[in-house]
């Protein structure tokens, strides 16, 4: 039961200028992903005394298991974001949502800016984290600017306030499968304008990216590697979209050319994510990398110094280790 | 007094600032084992306009003034000496003498092309027995009709080998030494003008430097730059441009080294920590910035006396003899602050340290330059002193 | 047809350092650049000029830091830059005063955007598509115009990146077209912006009449329509690294799966 059954059974009109509940909106996304924003919504309904709605196409057993009160179910499965805009846009008008969470996929965005001009809400994309002002009913939002350098914090000024929120935001909710909640078929209006058109694969070669602006680098150096299990780490490389790389022994032992070498004296990179297999780290190797965000270790010796600027330390032969990252990737 | 830049010179920076990092940066290791001049950057540069970069619009260039210009040389230098100083010298010897002293049918056939870079310019003056004094050359300029026979030898003709047309001087009235110098323009495929061979360098290894021969090579009189007996004032006038332009290369250079050796300086540990945080190092460090925002005051000086019209000479003397000894000094100090690493070829820093040895003779030796602004200090006291 | 860019001009981030540790930002060098997915939108609005005919009009909110965003984009070929009289405006009233301006020129066909801005995630195309109901195509790596309508192609979605938690492949390109007018969002990943040739720079630098400005009541603007809705409180920091930590074989897998 939520305010709208309530209102009917009372025949009582709560406030109908009230901009009230939480709503969760999943556009064709996997399930891991809306379950951390139900979760999350559920945490923030608790404290505000609201109700928690999901808006969504799939198992709706699932969205109450993670926090959902009220499942409005899409027909289809995915829609276009023309036709989704128009679908919630009228759907809101007379639900008056507070806020509104979305995942923050190029569809959620495209989706979530057109909603908050429609409904003249505001919106903030791509959070990182938010931070519920139960007292004030506003939600602080941090979102990264400048590559994630640093993160703004934003708060909405307008009803709805629109959200969306990156994967891995918030932590895995639990589930509960013994919430109850209620499941009612959502409308779509009869005349949807879709405008953009699908015109199916296109012919595109993305434009080459050197190793200077990778966002994903693998690299071997000699220690604990053999030319097999570099050749291994060629074939990993290729699987997770990086490029491959190494240090100064790498191409000493033909297995990278002299413009994959990593270092001051190579080139300097800039990851996302760097992972180094069988690489000491010394300063000159370090002045290379350092730029990375993340960097990943894997070498025999405990001592080596790139232990000491990793995030993520292995200690452990490559030709070993490898193999088996291989398949577990 | 105002020492910023106008909105317009700081649009050019950033275009300069970006160009460089985006375009000569990653050539810069390739045209130094190479040994080749980037001919396909150069295109690109002159898509921009950086090969008429002072030269006005009416003729093909862009006509920016002399402090833009300087800034265009500075940022090419951060990254490629050679780059710069071909650009530097087609541009402030060759293209200018013909702005300076042509004929308006000399202008109109030559800068339009030199500003797109479809003919290189280069300027043969030097001699093997004539380098700082001109006004002993051999090379022979006799009138023939309506022409003149050139014979003789030039060599240190930078971009010689890549030059489409070469401001030539010779002697047409070999007695009255260097006031019987005249001015050519010579175009590559005249008859009787053969390339030499490319001197070997320590440095600036991108920069086609030939030695030129000139056997019975027959210039017409429309060719002729300025007047006959009237060459003298054109290599005078060139040696200016040449020494600010020269100056801003050593600039660029002094900062790029500067910074690479801050760069090392902050990665590199020894004995347990940044070797940024040893008195030793912070000196060089200190030592080379005060001498590159020295430097900087001297060639905004000497571009602000060119760009208002006054004698600029003196001070573009002491800012290129300032500027090649400070970028030299600071390129020795950084190599030295990366030790063993700056001996290695892999490193950028031994780059700018063999680069920027050159610029204490290019243009004029340090000598040259003390003579200059020695002579003024004497002029004053009425004392005519010779070099 | 006409093509409207607008630009923002942005903190050069080369010359600011963020300190994790001391929870700030240290400007060194306070120097602006035109938002790089901006000037991507310009290219492909230029390349539209350059293949099929366009007038070209850039627009930038002032009156600071403006001029040289609209200038440089005079010099690579645009043919009108406004500067629109409100001082660092938010994403919404950007989008009001925006609407407004394309009202008042008549006759926008195309709005090509920039797809956020890298001083502050604020992504107008969608918004500025509503609000002139307008088509949109967002995610435009390539841009051109085929009779009455925008073409696009379009990256597979990377910033959800459910395919690579999957390791699945990365979905392929598509293509996307809508009859005009419409907005399109490029992404950085858009062509390569041209260099201004030096001489365009002096023409534009010298000419007094290179920046049309327009101030809130020429564009019939509201006092309403110029409430910010995004309100900054602050900045906040990622997490201090830390470094050395061990992980096991299954760990990694998982981090590289999930980053």
């Amino acid at each position: 039961m939520d305010v709208y059954d309530l209102q009917a059974l009372m025949g009582e009109n709560i406030e109908a200028e009230d901009y009230r509940d939480l709503w969760v909106v999943g556009l064709a996304v996997e399930m891991q992903h809306v379950a951390s924003l139900l979760g999350e919504a559920r945490r923030m309904a608790d404290m505000l005394g609201a109700y928690v709605h999901y808006i969504g196409a799939g198992d709706s057993d699932e969205a109450i298991a993670f926090g959902a009160d009220r499942v409005h179910t899409l027909a289809a499965e995915s829609l276009a974001p023309d036709a989704a805009v128009s679908t919630l846009a009228t759907f809101f008008e007379t639900r008056k949502p507070e806020f509104v969470f979305f995942p923050a996929t190029d569809i959620g965005n495209e989706v979530a800016g057109c909603l908050a001009q429609r409904l003249k809400g505001g919106v903030v994309c791509n959070c990182i984290a938010l931070r519920l002002d139960e007292s004030a009913r506003e939600i602080v939002a941090s979102h990264p600017v400048y590559d994630g350098a640093y993160y703004l914090d934003t708060a909405l000024a307008a009803k709805p306030q629109i959200f969306t929120v990156r994967e891995g935001a918030f932590p895995a909710p639990l589930r509960d499968s013994g919430r109850n909640g209620e499941t009612e078929p959502m409308d779509s209006p009869a005349d949807l304008a879709i405008r953009a058109r699908a015109l199916g694969e296109a012919d595109y070669t993305p434009p080459a990216v050197s190793l200077r602006k990778a966002a994903r680098v693998f690299a071997v150096g000699r220690a604990g590697n053999d030319s097999e299990s570099a050749a291994i780490g060629k074939q990993i490389a290729e699987k997770i979209g990086a490029h491959f790389a190494g240090d100064r022994s790498a191409f000493d032992s033909g297995w990278i050319e002299e413009d994959q070498i990593v270092g001051v004296n190579g080139i300097e990179i800039a990851p996302d994510v760097y992972i180094a297999a069988g690489i000491w780290g010394d300063t000159l190797h370090r002045a290379g990398a350092e730029g990375a965000k993340f960097v990943i270790a894997i070498h025999p010796d405990k001592r080596a110094p790139i232990f000491s600027w990793a995030d993520t330390c292995l200690v452990g032969k490559p030709k070993d280790v490898l193999p088996k990252l291989l398949a577990l990737l | 007094m105002d020492f910023s830049l106008t909105d317009e010179q700081n649009m050019f920076r950033d275009l300069f600032r970006d160009f460089a990092e985006k375009e000569v940066a990653k050539l810069a290791e390739h045209i130094d084992r190479s040994e080749e001049p980037p001919l396909d950057l150069f295109r690109k540069a002159a898509a921009q306009g950086f090969f008429g970069a002072p030269i006005p619009e009416a003729y093909g260039g862009v006509g920016i003034d002399w402090q833009s210009y300087c800034m265009l040389a500075e940022e090419l230098s951060k990254h490629c000496l050679s780059t710069a100083i071909t650009i530097g010298l087609h541009t402030s010897l060759a293209a200018l003498s013909i702005l300076d002293a042509g004929s308006e049918e000399q202008k109109q056939n030559y800068l339009p092309s030199m500003a797109a870079a479809e003919m290189i310019g280069a300027f043969a003056l030097t001699e093997p027995d004539a380098g700082s004094d001109p006004g002993s050359m051999s090379t022979l300029a006799e009138k023939i009709g309506d022409g003149y026979r050139l014979n003789g030898t030039k060599s240190w003709v930078s971009n010689g080998g890549i030059a489409g047309v070469f401001v030539v001087f010779a002697a047409t009235d070999p007695k009255a030494r260097h006031k019987g110098l005249t001015a050519f323009i010579v175009e590559k495929d005249t008859p009787g003008l053969t390339l030499g061979y490319r001197e070997p360098t320590m440095g600036l290894r991108g920069l086609d430097i030939r030695t030129m021969y000139f056997e019975d090579c027959i210039v017409p009189e429309a060719n002729r730059l300025g007047a006959e007996n009237g060459g003298w004032p054109i290599i005078l006038r060139a040696f200016d441009r040449v020494r600010l332009t020269l100056a801003a290369v050593s600039l660029g250079a002094a900062e790029a080294s500067l910074a690479l050796g801050v760069t090392f300086a902050a990665e590199r540990k020894q004995f347990g920590t940044q070797i940024a945080h040893k008195q030793a190092i912070q000196n060089y460090v200190a030592d080379a910035a005060v001498d590159i925002e020295a430097l900087r005051g001297l060639v905004r000086h000497a571009a602000w006396l060119a760009d208002t019209g006054q004698d600029f000479g003196r001070a573009a003397s002491m800012a290129k003899y300032f500027g090649a000894r400070a970028a030299q000094n600071i390129a020795n100090k950084m190599l030295q602050t990366h030790g063993g690493y700056g001996f290695s070829d892999e490193y950028a820093i031994s780059r700018y340290y063999r680069d920027v040895r050159a610029l204490r003779v290019l243009g004029g030796t340090d000598e040259i330059q003390r003579y200059v602004v020695a002579r003024a200090a004497f002029e004053e006291k009425g004392i005519r002193i010779q070099p | 047809m006409n093509i409207l860019v607008p630009l923002k001009p942005i903190l050069d981030p080369a010359g600011m350092i963020v300190n994790r540790k001391a929870g700030r930002v240290f400007v060194n060098r306070e120097n602006y650049m035109t938002n790089p997915a901006d000037k991507r939108a310009l290219e492909a609005a230029l390349r539209i000029k350059d293949e099929a005919g366009a007038g070209v009009i850039v627009a930038a909110f002032g009156p600071d830091r403006s001029a040289d965003s609209l200038l440089e984009a005079r010099a690579m070929g645009a043919d009108r830059a406004i500067l629109i009289d409100i001082p660092s405006p938010d994403e919404t009233v950007s989008v009001h005063a925006l609407a407004a301006l394309c009202h008042h020129l008549g006759q926008v066909d195309l709005v090509i955007v920039g797809d956020s801005a890298l001083d502050t995630g604020a992504s107008i195309g969608p918004r500025l598509a509503e609000a002139l109901d307008f088509a949109f195509l967002g995610g435009a790596v390539q841009c051109s115009v085929e009779g009455n309508a925008a073409r696009i192609i379009r990256r597979g979605d990377s910033r959800g990146r459910p395919d690579r938690a999957s390791a699945r492949p990365a979905p392929a390109a598509t293509a996307h077209e809508a009859d005009l007018p419409a907005v399109v969002a490029v992404t950085r990943e858009g062509a390569q912006p041209r260099y201004p040739h030096g001489g365009n720079i002096i023409t534009a630098y010298r000419d007094a009449n290179a920046i049309e400005s327009l101030s809130p009541a020429d564009l019939g603007l509201s006092d309403s329509d110029l409430q910010p809705v995004a309100i900054e409180r602050g900045q906040s920091f990622p997490p201090e690294r830390e470094f050395g930590k061990q992980a096991s074989l299954d760990d990694i897998a998982s981090v590289i799966g999930h980053r």
